[in-house]
């Protein structure tokens, strides 16, 4: 009857869950983040790329590599599962591959997954953005290039490489990994390693950018200049129409009276999507070179003209980016299988969440409305802090290098404040932290040991 | 490569044809019973059940054809590392799980594959040498027995020969405890469905009895209008089917779907109506037994394929029946290129691999292998499905391929085991004189 009772059965449980392999321990946190996610969220952005894979008719709007390879994936099995398989798979062998420079197995992979259901790490990674795929590949990467085999090494430049190719400033995360990460023979002085992972780094950015370049079968015309030239209108000092309308020549404007009246009326630093779509805009879109070497003109000249109304304009943005608004967050959780309507006839796909979906859906919508976890800027913050104050080996310092560089390419890139653009720096702030209480734990037990 | 990951890349390798799982009416309907959390005895009211507590994790047919084909993959694996090394069982599994015959059916989300994951996943666990892994095959079992109307006629042999309590209680005490245990099963899935059927329909038993009063009008040939309508009347089905009813039956005995020109089906608050169609079925079989039991045995004819049929449909892949549908369920998916490659090389597969009435020529030549060689689990498997498809002969109301899926997964373990242990036995004897001393 021993054998049965409870307290004895509770223990030999807590024994069995203590002593369970690392690969176990990481297959229940995939396993967790792919029932969460099954079978992949998609946003517009996804379905526009899935369409693209299947078609094969890859389009610059989003860098064509991602589509490239969901392609492949797409003809084993269809929609998104295989692309949620993947980046699941490399974020979670990425980070225990990191953490494990630190800490034993076990531990390790508990580290790993904690960092998966850190929630906004979690929203991200369940949707299949150009984002949770780079910091998948960039993860992993890292990983590898962490390894003593230097096959693995350059397999992990490989990978951060076609991370750097899955978004346009993906560089920016990139370079510090592998400017700092990467050592092609132990034991090199100081200045030949870092020669040689320098032109690593540039060879892997050149590499991202050749390879979408070559899989681009036509070119989108991508431009920033409609948010900046309303922003810049709208914190300059007063203009005249007359002084617009020579500035703004030969490009798509609409509006001909009133302009800058009618950009500080528009000018909103969450979005420039209503400046060239519906009733009220001010620009059709530039559909002919004229106009858009036009519009790269005026867009430069009102720069010049004016940096601080230009950067003004560009704070404001950024502010928004990191959540320092009252406007709340611009979409830090996203639940759905695919974004409007018409999209299921588009992809033929569609599916219903799970009420365990829309259960642990729901809790991250209460985290992120009631509490700071979701704002970038704790996270900003905090990677700092750690890099100022506490980071005193290059694991740490590289992730919190690229987590925070990648954030501050935004500055002059963003478009719409979308969450996920922070989830690099997010990941790179919590493994950095990880790293960091880690190492310094350790550090005080040697002391205390020696004392 | 491990039994393990021989098991794993068989497994892929199926959902790859199968993923996410195929859907006809039947299975949409099924799932929205699941999602409005409204059980009927229209079909099977414990697989609806299933399907909402997995939709609470997965939605859609993928979690259900993850259970069935795992359950299946593990009952298969569990029957056959009995009579082969584990390595060569794993393989031997994959091989029955990707047989095109067996494949076809477990792909879609039907209770015919459901019964075949839990009855062979229960069979596995019943001839444990664990006692609690037993108690929960007969659990699995009581499940897969309540999938299909014959389903606990395909539990008998096997808890008959195979379940035991303890190890020192032999001969006909065990014999006794195995009966007791399937009546155990019987009565679980008995309760089972009727404690979850939201709502008594009886339509699978009315549709059985109109099919069966038609069939007998049918073959009743001697007999004539007047006569039945006679007998009909009696049983309280006054002017329920035409004047002509013989000249009609002929021409429509064939198609199912339009039987309810001929006798339409009591409603929902006509009791007295259910009473009397079901009245009438018996009592002209007893009036009418030739014609009854010609009537079954075409039905049974139809479902071992010794017949044609235009229902006859072994290769079903499709995400949906209807277009429509897609958007009712919000399920849709496509063809992959690798699943497309996959699904040709099926359609490929001879025809005749898929004629159900080979595998029970085959079941019944080895049912006395089975039982010559004493290869108990062997011969339950091939009495199940033999006793599964017997029943069939009261029970079929639309024969379909599926029907007979449960025979073919039989047929084919039970001859692999027998074939395994006859190679292996062959291979000692050959063994033994060489072994012996010389000189």
């Amino acid at each position: 009857m021993g054998d049965w009772s409870l307290p004895r059965r509770a223990s030999a449980l807590r024994d069995r869950l203590l002593a369970a392999s690392p690969s176990t321990i990481l297959a229940v946190g995939f396993a967790g983040l792919v029932l969460y996610a099954f079978p992949g969220f998609m946003s517009s952005d996804s379905v526009d790329q899935l369409y693209e894979a299947r078609t094969r008719e890859f389009n610059n709007a989003h860098p064509p590599l991602m589509a490239a390879l969901w392609g492949v994936l797409d003809m084993l099995v269809t929609g998104p599962l295989l692309m949620l398989l993947a980046q699941a798979a490399l974020f979670l062998g990425g980070s225990y591959g990191v953490i494990r420079q630190v800490l034993a197995p076990r531990p390790a992979a508990v580290a790993a997954v904690g960092l998966l259901l850190v929630p906004p790490v979690l929203s991200t990674m369940a949707v299949i953005w150009k984002d949770s795929q780079m910091a998948a590949y960039l993860l992993a990467g890292t990983a590898a290039m962490l390894s003593p085999r230097r096959g693995v090494r350059i397999g992990g430049l490989a990978l951060i490489s076609a991370a750097c190719a899955f978004r346009y400033n993906g560089f920016a995360a990139a370079v510090p990994l592998v400017g700092f990460g990467f050592e092609w023979r132990p034991g090199l002085r100081w200045w030949k390693r870092y020669l040689i992972s320098g032109a690593a780094a540039i060879a892997v950015v050149v590499l991202a950018f050749g390879v979408n370049r070559a899989l681009t079968v036509e070119e989108a015309h991508m431009t920033p200049a409609y948010g900046d030239i309303v922003g810049v209108l709208a914190f300059t000092g007063d203009r005249t129409d007359a002084d617009l309308r020579q500035v703004l020549r030969d490009t798509p404007l609409v509006v001909t009276r009133d302009i800058q009246a009618t950009a500080r009326r528009l000018y909103d630093p969450r979005n420039s999507y209503h400046l060239t779509t519906g009733p009220q805009r001010m620009f059709d879109g530039a559909a002919t070179p004229l106009h858009q070497q036009a519009l790269a003109r005026a867009w430069k000249e009102l720069i010049r003209g004016d940096l601080e109304a230009y950067l003004s304009h560009r704070r404001a943005m950024f502010a928004e980016l990191l959540g320092l608004s009252d406007r709340g967050l611009w979409g830090p959780v996203y639940l759905g299988f695919t974004e409007f309507p018409d999209h299921p006839d588009y992809i033929e796909h569609d599916t219903n969440p799970s009420t365990f979906q829309v259960d642990v859906h729901d809790v991250l919508v209460r985290l992120a409305e009631d509490t700071p976890l979701f704002a970038p800027y704790l996270y900003a913050v905090l990677a700092l802090i750690f890099l100022v104050a506490f980071s005193r080996d290059r694991i740490s310092f590289t992730l919190l290098v690229s987590g925070l560089l990648y954030e501050l390419s935004f500055l002059p890139t963003a478009g719409t404040p979308d969450c996920r653009y922070s989830h690099w720096m997010i990941t790179c702030t919590c493994l950095a932290a990880v790293v960091i209480f880690v190492r310094r734990l350790d550090r005080g037990r040697a002391r205390r040991a020696a004392t | 490569m491990t039994a393990r990951r021989i098991l794993a890349a068989g497994w892929l390798l199926f959902m790859l044809f199968a993923f996410p799982g195929y859907l006809t009416t039947e299975s949409l309907d099924q799932l929205m019973d699941a999602r409005v959390d409204q059980f009927t005895d229209w079909y099977a009211p414990v697989m609806s059940w299933i399907w909402r507590l997995i939709g609470h994790l997965i939605a859609g047919p993928a979690g259900m054809l993850a259970l069935q084909s795992l359950l299946f993959l593990a009952g298969a694996f569990g029957l056959l590392r009995r009579a082969l090394p584990d390595r060569a069982a794993a393989l031997a599994t994959c091989g029955v799980l990707l047989f095109p015959p067996i494949t076809t059916v477990l792909a879609v989300i039907w209770r015919d594959g459901q019964l075949a994951g839990f009855i062979l996943a229960g069979a596995a666990a019943v001839a444990s040498d664990r006692r609690g892994w037993r108690i929960a095959g007969l659990a699995l079992l009581i499940i897969g027995a309540t999938m299909r109307d014959g389903a606990t006629i395909a539990a008998l042999p096997i808890v008959v020969a195979l379940f035991w309590w303890r190890a020192d209680v032999v001969g006909w005490r065990r014999a006794a405890i195995a009966a007791a245990a399937w009546v155990a099963v019987v009565a679980g899935a008995t309760g089972l469905d009727r404690g979850l059927a939201d709502a008594e329909t009886e339509r699978p038993a009315l549709t059985l009895a109109r099919l069966d009063v038609l069939g007998v009008v049918r073959f009743a040939e001697t007999t004539s209008d007047a006569d039945l309508h006679a007998e009909l009347a009696r049983a309280g089905l006054a002017g329920a089917v035409p004047d002509d009813v013989h000249h009609q039956v002929r021409i429509l005995y064939k198609y199912p779907e339009r039987h309810a020109e001929l006798l339409a089906l009591p409603a929902k608050d006509d009791p007295s109506g259910r009473a009397a169609l079901l009245r009438a079925r018996r009592e002209l079989a007893w009036a009418h037994p030739r014609a009854y039991v010609w009537h079954r045995g075409r039905q049974l004819r139809l479902a071992l394929g010794l017949e044609p049929s235009e229902r006859w449909t072994p290769i079903y892949t499709s995400f949906t029946e209807k277009p429509a549908q897609r958007l009712i369920v919000h399920q849709r998916a496509t063809h992959s290129a690798a699943q497309q490659l996959l699904i040709d090389a099926v359609e490929e597969t001879p025809a005749v691999l898929f004629r159900p009435y080979l595998y029970a020529a085959l079941a019944l030549l080895l049912l006395p292998l089975a039982i010559i060689r004493r290869q108990r689990d062997a011969l339950a498997l091939l009495a199940s499905g033999l006793a599964y498809e017997a029943s069939l002969f009261v029970t079929v109301v639309t024969p379909e391929y599926r029907h007979s899926h449960w025979l073919i997964t039989c047929t084919v373990i039970g001859a692999v085991m027998l074939a395994a242990r006859e190679l292996s036995s062959r291979a000692a004897r050959r063994a033994r004189p060489a072994a012996a001393p010389v000189g």
